[in-house]
């Protein structure tokens, strides 16, 4: 019982990974633009199916995998531009906006690629590695260790890079940042791209170690978005941590009935909204 | 006013044609009206009062379940259709503390919320049916009346319809629709006097129940419920594409841009791509945000005087 608890664990953390990558991504676009990015999870699928194209065609698997993400970070230059004359309106029509993109790209992979859901397999990565009383697929982990290790390349470039800077300065004080001399639009190109980058990243991630099909990008979307409310807006390493807990929490739930997970995971996102619209690791502003 | 003359001169057409028709674009025509009411419902909240949702489908398919069960315990299949409708509206009742929220915020907890009532949807077989669904609900019925045809089953959404535009009209240009629109500047609305949480909860309440009594409709009408079809992120997405195509905030608008939306796929681009309408209806969307922020008939309402609502 409890080896069963420890590995559905485990393997809840693995998926929290990816959360916490399209999380972190999200909540750089949402910080720096406060855009409702609805087409987020529609750019990790186009990074999912780049990489098993290119790794199908004999590319070495990592460059695949970068090549996602960034095809991910061309995808959100893209956005951006179609984004900046919409900039000064209520949020509601950029949101909308995004749902139009959301609908192109998804439906152009259906068309492109069909509705199949798509997996590399590589036998060394399937391998199981025990860890204790732990059993997960040696791609688990090291997609978990990637996808951990972006978060922390993040949260060092936003805390100690000149660029960086820029765009948290944005995030947290507009008008004082420009008044500095710092230029929104490229500081909001630069969050747009990498937050997009992490996206198409997680997809590339994700097709190596679970089969992935276009139909699920919109869940993808949702589950950032309720990373990224139940974190709040904070450091990246606060959304990735919230990533984990919602990935945790699936993995529980799927031990009685997944529904279950879906049901605390958006009920606590409506719940989150109404009373705690900091997050849990947020300060109120 | 303009738009009335527009509405009689829709709902006569569509009283008039269908006998015409075959029985194909009968069904069409049954389904694009569903969605019409839905997005009437819709833009009753996300038009008048400036409360754009991401989650109508919470209110279609509580109607759809509400009638779908009511129906099925042998309750009277035309009582069940407007209980569906009643069962929305205690669904916005419970919802209610999300309209403290703005913008996008409040668009994405009603999805949230539509999410939410699907797992329950899932997870209370007793009630629902489960995952399996919900079978062989009974449909309408009426002596000597063939509810198998679809000519039947189009003029009860006809008059449902009906029923739903006459009430957008009286909001659109009585009272509430002034108020409503004083919603635009929440804060100056608050300190003028008007009352805004209660006009945004009537508001709310009205959408609900309209949306609802669309799925109540379509349940009784398909006879077949499971949750991930009656609370799919289509009842959500599609009233709010045709009300920002058609024209958010006017009454006629909801329901041309269902129309053209739904026909022009069904009948247009289905036939040359098979998934191909998705993409057509994303770019019309991207297109109608970045250049006709009103929608085709509120921009038709700014630019000439002969469509013009008021003076």
């Amino acid at each position: 019982m409890m080896e069963l608890f420890l590995n559905a664990l485990a393997s809840g953390l693995a998926q929290g990974g990816i959360y916490a990558l399209i999380g972190v991504g999200l909540a750089l676009i949402f910080g720096a633009m406060h855009v409702v990015n609805l087409a987020h999870g529609e750019v990790l699928v186009a990074g999912a199916l780049l990489a098993y194209l290119l790794a199908g065609a004999g590319l070495p698997l990592w460059g695949a995998i970068l090549l996602g993400g960034g095809l991910g970070g061309l995808l959100g230059l893209g956005l951006y531009g179609l984004l900046l004359p919409v900039r000064r309106e209520p949020p509601i029509s950029s949101m909308v906006l995004t749902y139009g993109v959301a609908l192109v790209i998804l439906y152009g992979l259906v068309e492109a690629f069909g509705t199949d859901l798509r997996n590399l397999t590589y036998p060394a990565w399937v391998r199981p590695v025990h860890l204790g009383p732990i059993r997960l697929a040696l791609g688990e982990i090291i997609t978990l260790g990637m996808a951990l290790l972006a978060v922390g390349g993040v949260a060092w470039f936003l805390k100690q890079s000149w660029p960086g800077l820029a765009v948290r300065a944005l995030t947290q004080n507009r008008e004082a940042a420009m008044a500095l001399g710092i230029s929104p639009l490229a500081a909001e190109a630069l969050a747009f791209a990498l937050g997009s980058a992490l996206a198409g990243l997680a997809g590339a991630l994700l097709v190596v170690v679970q089969p992935i099909a276009p139909m699920a990008a919109p869940l993808f979307t949702v589950k950032a978005f309720v990373v990224v409310v139940l974190a709040g807006l904070t450091s990246p390493l606060g959304v990735a941590l919230a990533g984990l807990l919602l990935g945790a929490v699936e993995g529980l739930s799927a031990l009685v009935n997944p529904a279950w997970g879906e049901l605390v995971a958006f009920l606590t996102f409506v719940l989150m909204l109404l009373f705690r619209p900091q997050g849990l690791f947020g300060r109120r502003r | 006013m303009k738009e009335r003359g527009l509405l009689w001169l829709l709902f006569a057409l569509l009283l008039i044609l269908p006998p015409f028709l075959d029985e194909y674009l009968r069904h069409l025509l049954v389904s694009s009206l569903t969605l019409a009411l839905l997005a009437v419902g819709w833009n009753l909240l996300g038009g008048f009062a400036g409360q754009v949702s991401f989650g109508h489908a919470a209110f279609f398919g509580l109607g759809a379940y509400g009638a779908g069960i009511l129906s099925k315990a042998g309750l009277d299949p035309w009582l069940a259709l407007f209980l569906g409708g009643g069962v929305a509206f205690l669904g916005s009742v419970v919802a209610l503390p999300i309209l403290r929220l703005h913008g996008a915020y409040f668009a994405l907890a009603m999805l949230a919320y539509a999410e939410v009532l699907r797992t329950l949807a899932i997870l209370l077989e007793g009630l629902t049916g489960g995952a399996a669904g919900l079978f062989s609900i009974p449909g309408l019925y009426l002596p000597g009346v063939d509810f198998g045809a679809k000519l039947a089953n189009l003029y009860v959404i006809l008059g449902l319809l009906l029923v739903g535009v006459g009430v957008a009209f009286r909001v659109r240009y009585g009272p509430l629709g002034l108020g409503l629109a004083a919603l635009g500047e929440e804060e100056a609305a608050r300190a003028g006097g008007v009352p805004v949480f209660r006009l945004k909860a009537q508001a709310l309440f009205l959408s609900a129940f309209f949306s609802g009594l669309a799925g109540a409709f379509q349940a009784l009408y398909i006879r077949f419920l499971e949750p991930p079809y009656a609370f799919s992120l289509e009842w959500s997405v599609y009233p709010l594409v045709a009300s920002f195509l058609g024209g958010r905030g006017t009454v006629v608008g909801p329901i041309l841009g269902t129309l053209g939306l739904y026909l022009g796929a069904e009948l247009g681009v289905k036939q040359v791509l098979e998934r191909g309408y998705h993409i057509a209806t994303g770019a019309l969307v991207v297109l109608v945000v970045l250049f006709l922020r009103r929608g085709v008939f509120g921009f038709l309402e700014g630019r000439y005087a002969v469509v013009r609502p008021r003076g």
